[in-house]
């Protein structure tokens, strides 16, 4: 394990996660920040600081489900949301909401069918792409799901009886507006399970030699596989459904990972969650500057970002230049 | 170590392999020979336990192959099958430090890998990115990996190595023939190579097996014995003729042209 560029990585966060709580609209002052019930107080507590530890959750859990999937696919183009799991969570989050209890207060509940869908869609996906996972059919599976299950989101919403069900682009263009302390706490269930990610990093690096290559060297390998895709799921449903889907986070971190610090996933997956933490710190305090006093969904500014690097990876791709 | 008895398989309705069987003691190197198609790949596939025979048997180290667990499996038996594509840009050391994933002594590893990538010629890539090297590069850093698992073997182990100089030039060819012959004299080690150069099978390998494009065991025994001019016009064409030297080792091929 490289210690050294993770030390680095998570003294940026810290900044990142500081200069969050004192950047943005509304008057701040030093002086306020040592008295109870100023405004400055309140700002940072109400509202800065829900939002900067839900924003490092999801976008660590984010980074991890993107580095996992991405090996266990084999498969450097994968991303929780290109591959249909982040649509197939947000549907059913819509669904919980409509269906079962339309106050949208019972965050397990909430929780626990994003999961579900995401596991659906991620089986959908397997199945018509191969369990293989080979590059273009994966991808082009995920299209398709992602297609259906935001037709199904948009849908929903037209159909919901319930002014307080929340509007299409939320679950389209994910966001951290109205983030709680709650939704933060819910999404600490993320890490007894990345906890086992992070313990499966050296099956993760012999997984990407290939199934067989894999079995040959002691690997229990369908288990293992159902095991990484189960957990990403996971991540993926509860930071769905907490924000929305926040597309990309998963796709451009462990790039920069591997880029920068190495491919072994002892690295790349807690690289990968620190740097998914501080890449969503960033993207949301630009999502509330550009426009201020507008706030923008994040999940727009994550998608401008990253689906120009997409199109490098994949030009790269075709021109068969080593990523 | 290894015995098999009319092992037989089968792919859906397509038999493959018709009652293959051979003996294989420690220190022991085998040619498997025979043209495209005629199960060679499918042989070592049964052999690393991908596969159960649909008929016969397989023993290795006394004991049904698909018996043994797993955990010593992987320590007793590592495979070169022909490259899977890598898509990460993991180091050279790192990717040959995977064949030590069943052992758990790190510092051990590192030492190994080491000694591997040395005996190779890998040394100086030791660093470079896997996606920057050439066919026969990788070729050599997949081998090693294989060789790692083997590496410090205490007890009988076995290497499965599917074409593994087909992308290596002359003088890497040299360097591998030779090492795997001192290998095999260090090593309680058995090694399995699938191979078409025929000259190569009569100079390094104990005994040969020509297994014919129906899946049929056409002979098996030591090389210059199987190795004869009608079993191998029958094995591949009548076009053509195995080509011998004075000593009556097999040289190579020579096709007559319609």
């Amino acid at each position: 394990m490289k210690l050294a560029p993770m030390l680095w990585l998570m003294l940026l966060w810290i900044v990142a996660f500081g200069l969050s709580l004192v950047l943005g609209h509304g008057n701040l002052s030093w002086a306020g920040l040592w008295e109870p019930n100023s405004s400055t107080r309140q700002i940072i507590e109400a509202v800065r600081l829900p939002r900067a530890l839900l924003a490092s959750l999801v976008g660590a859990g984010l980074g991890l489900a993107g580095a996992s999937i991405q090996g266990v696919f084999r498969n450097p183009l994968a991303d929780p949301a290109l591959i249909g799991i982040s649509g197939g969570a947000a549907l059913f989050a819509a669904l919980y909401l409509v269906v079962v209890s339309s106050a949208g207060a019972h965050f397990i509940g909430l929780s626990a069918s994003a999961f579900l869908g995401g596991i659906l869609a991620t089986a959908l996906v397997l199945l018509i792409g191969g369990r293989r996972g080979d590059l273009s059919t994966v991808l082009l599976a995920g299209i398709a799901i992602n297609a259906i299950c935001l037709a199904g989101v948009g849908l929903l919403s037209y159909l919901a009886p319930d002014q307080s069900f929340r509007s299409v682009s939320f679950w389209a263009l994910g966001s951290f507006n109205h983030a709680s302390l709650i939704d933060a706490g819910v999404a600490l269930m993320m890490i007894p399970v990345a906890l086992r990610l992070l313990m499966l990093a050296s099956v993760l690096d012999v997984l990407t030699l290939g199934d067989l290559e894999a079995a040959h060297l002691g690997i229990a390998v369908s288990k293992r596989r159902l095991e990484i895709i189960i957990g990403s799921a996971f991540i993926t449903g509860i930071a769905v459904s907490l924000t929305g889907i926040i597309a990309f986070v998963g796709l451009i971190v462990p790039h920069l990972v591997r880029m920068t610090i190495g491919s072994r996933h002892n690295a790349v997956l807690p690289c990968s969650m620190i740097c998914g933490a501080i890449l969503l710190l960033i993207a949301d305090w630009f999502s509330r500057w550009v426009f201020a006093p507008i706030e923008i969904p994040v999940g727009i500014v994550m998608t401008l970002l990253g689906a120009p690097l997409f199109v490098a990876l994949i030009a790269k791709w075709t021109r068969g230049i080593a990523l | 170590m290894l015995l098999a008895d009319r092992v037989c398989w089968q792919l859906g309705q397509v038999e493959i392999l018709r009652g293959v069987s051979f003996e294989l003691n420690v220190g022991e190197h085998l040619a498997v020979l025979g043209p495209n198609g005629a199960g060679k790949s499918s042989l070592l596939g049964l052999l690393s336990a991908d596969e159960r025979p649909s008929s016969g048997t397989l023993q290795f180290l006394e004991q049904e192959l698909d018996q043994i667990p797993v955990s010593i499996r992987s320590a007793r038996l590592a495979v070169l099958s022909q490259q899977p594509l890598i898509r990460f840009p993991f180091k050279v050391w790192e990717l040959v430090a995977m064949g030590r994933f069943p052992f758990t002594d790190q510092t051990q590893t590192l030492r190994i890998v080491d000694e591997v990538l040395e005996a190779l010629e890998l040394a100086a890539l030791k660093d470079r990115s896997i996606l920057s090297l050439s066919g026969g590069e990788i070729q050599r850093v997949h081998l090693a990996r294989a060789l790692t698992q083997v590496w410090s073997a205490t007890g009988p182990s076995l290497l499965l190595l599917d074409e593994p100089l087909s992308s290596l030039d002359v003088a890497h060819q040299v360097l591998v023939r030779n090492l795997l012959k001192r290998l095999l004299g260090q090593l309680p080690l058995s090694v399995i190579s699938v191979i078409h150069d025929l000259s190569q099978a009569a100079e390094d390998f104990d005994k040969a097996l020509l297994i014919s494009r129906d899946g049929v065991q056409k002979a098996f025994g030591p090389p210059l014995d199987v190795l004869t001019p009608a079993s191998l016009t029958a094995l591949y064409s009548s076009a053509i003729e195995a080509v011998f030297d004075r000593e009556g080792r097999p040289k190579g091929f020579r096709v007559s042209m319609g």
